[in-house]
């Protein structure tokens, strides 16, 4: 695991390396800002406070769209999974949604839904409930029939049980989900805001502004931006994994 | 059983009826019966052991009386009144004690009292006297992974005593752990039910364990699940596994069922020559 974390780094060291001499010696291209460069930028628009603000609008949209995917997700995952009618019904047309990529269905939110965040936010929610869902309902599905019979041998109310019987349960299935549906919310956000023109702020918009300038250093903070929250993402859900599944000794 | 038939009489003896039980599953357009015009008594405050060979429907019968599923024919009266699903009337232990496992020792306990309106604190001290009686106390805020079979299946029993159930189903509930620990587990489960008036229902297919444990021992045939007889355990306990009494007992259920594990086995031979000889015709 540290050996690993050491041969990661040693590994985008050499490209930054690389990517420095490329510059010097005029390898890339003169639009291509070098290493130092494009650190120039990132700090200009930090300190100016324009990147902060194109992030935090995004954060924003991002975990509000999210909230709403998992909340819902839940819901209808677990509506599912108790119902073999409606999940007869709906099953089929989750597959259907499942393989659309978010992006797709942004279009058709614009015309719907206009060219400002509202548009995004849906986009996001999109990119996480389906996925959300779908991890939900097989998640139920796969706990022991004997855990939910031991808690309707109690007398457990369905309310109950699902709180304390089928969200817990369906973590093991939901968790490593978790990480793809804020994956797909994450680029479904990006490309909403590339898209609704209306929009001022986003790390999407900011991306996509920089290509009138044909400034690439812009670009790079942002997709430096996109990364770190990434990584920071990946980072609570680990942490979220091992203050459940990890305490109750459920192998992933 | 010949002067009950449909009409069932008042009987305060009786805790548990079946009447005409059958039980089908239909896979792929074939029906498979695991219970075929089942009667059967249960007295209250007895232990009853339910033993046959595997695919005799004896889990089934269980699952039935626990109300997690519906015959598709026949009744069940729980106290004089037809049975309507699960309830907190019943306690269950699994074979795979079934355990939450996002939930301590102790939450696990309490689940049963809590979900049945016992606040939280009296919910934890009747849970850590259960949890004392089972000589785990200092197991309660461990979570179920960390134990062993054995352990889990003392919490397991625990946890189906807790609420105060008047019935106890237990099916198979030391067929997952080794030998030793089953023979210590039995002698335990002797002494718990002892401070109790519970009414049991316990399957296995050890003979030797029901004749143990029961005061009756139920002996069903396999396919179709049917009773093959009810057999009455009279002997004091703690039991001896030496006693000639016992010994007779467990050789009378064991020809019993040797004659159903012999017919099964004559049945299949016969299917199987007919399947080889159609396939060489």
């Amino acid at each position: 695991m540290k050996n690993q974390r050491v041969t990661s780094f040693l590994v985008v060291l050499l490209i930054i390396v690389l990517w420095h001499y490329a510059s010097i010696f005029k390898i890339l291209p003169d639009f291509f800002p070098s290493p130092t460069g494009t650190l120039k930028v990132f700090l200009r628009m930090f300190l100016d406070g324009t990147l902060p603000r194109h992030l935090i609008e995004s954060l924003v949209r991002l975990l509000t769209g999210l909230s709403i995917a998992c909340v819902v997700g839940f819901a209808v995952g677990g509506i599912l999974a108790s119902s073999a009618f409606l999940s007869t019904i709906l099953y089929p047309l989750l597959g259907f949604f499942l393989s659309i990529p978010t992006v797709a269905w942004v279009p058709l939110l614009i015309v719907i839904f206009g060219l400002g965040a509202r548009t995004v936010v849906i986009a996001v929610f999109l990119g996480g409930f389906f996925e959300i869902t779908y991890s939900t309902y097989q998640g139920i599905r796969t706990i022991p029939q004997s855990l939910t019979n031991a808690a309707r041998t109690m007398g457990v109310s369905s309310a109950r049980l699902f709180f304390d019987v089928h969200l817990p349960g369906s973590l093991p299935s939901v968790l490593p989900s978790l990480r793809l549906a804020a994956g797909y919310a994450w680029r479904a956000l990006v490309g909403a805001e590339m898209l609704s023109s209306m929009l001022r702020w986003g790390i999407g918009k900011m991306i996509f502004e920089a290509r009138y300038w044909n400034d690439l250093g812009v670009m790079f903070a942002g997709l430096i931006c996109i990364w770190s929250v990434a990584c920071l993402f990946e980072k609570a859900v680990a942490l979220l994994e091992k203050r459940t599944l990890g305490k109750w000794g459920i192998a992933r | 059983m010949g002067n009950r038939k449909m009409t069932h009489t008042h009987d305060s003896n009786i805790k548990i009826r079946l009447q005409s039980v059958t039980q089908t599953y239909s896979e792929n357009e074939s029906e498979t019966k695991a219970l075929d015009n089942v009667s059967v008594d249960f007295t209250t405050g007895k232990f009853t052991s339910i033993v046959g060979p595997s695919g005799c429907g004896k889990s089934t019968l269980l699952s039935l009386v626990a109300g997690f599923q519906k015959p598709s024919s026949g009744t069940i009266f729980l106290d004089n009144k037809p049975l309507k699903g699960p309830g907190p009337n019943r306690g269950f232990v699994f074979q795979d004690y079934a355990l939450f496992p996002w939930k301590t020792v102790l939450e696990n306990i309490a689940f049963g009292l809590r979900i049945n309106g016992k606040p939280r604190k009296e919910a934890d001290d009747i849970a850590k006297q259960f949890l004392r009686m089972v000589n785990l106390e200092k197991f309660a805020d461990t979570y179920p992974y960390a134990l062993s079979g054995g352990m889990k299946q003392r919490v397991s029993i625990a946890r189906a005593l807790a609420y105060n159930p008047e019935v106890l189903l237990m099916d198979e509930p030391f067929g997952a752990v080794d030998a030793q620990t089953r023979k210590m587990l039995q002698k335990e489960l002797v002494h718990i039910l002892d401070k109790f008036n519970k009414t049991i229902l316990f399957v296995t297919h050890s003979v030797l364990e029901a004749v143990f444990l029961s005061d009756v021992v139920v002996v069903m045939t396999a396919h179709p699940g049917k009773i093959k007889g009810v057999v009455p355990v009279n002997l004091s306990r703690p039991r001896n596994h030496s006693e000639k009494e016992y010994i007779e007992v467990r050789n009378h259920i064991l020809t019993l069922l040797e004659e159903e594990v012999e017919k099964d086995f004559k049945e299949q031979n016969t299917l199987a020559l007919t399947a080889q000889n159609r396939d060489l015709d």
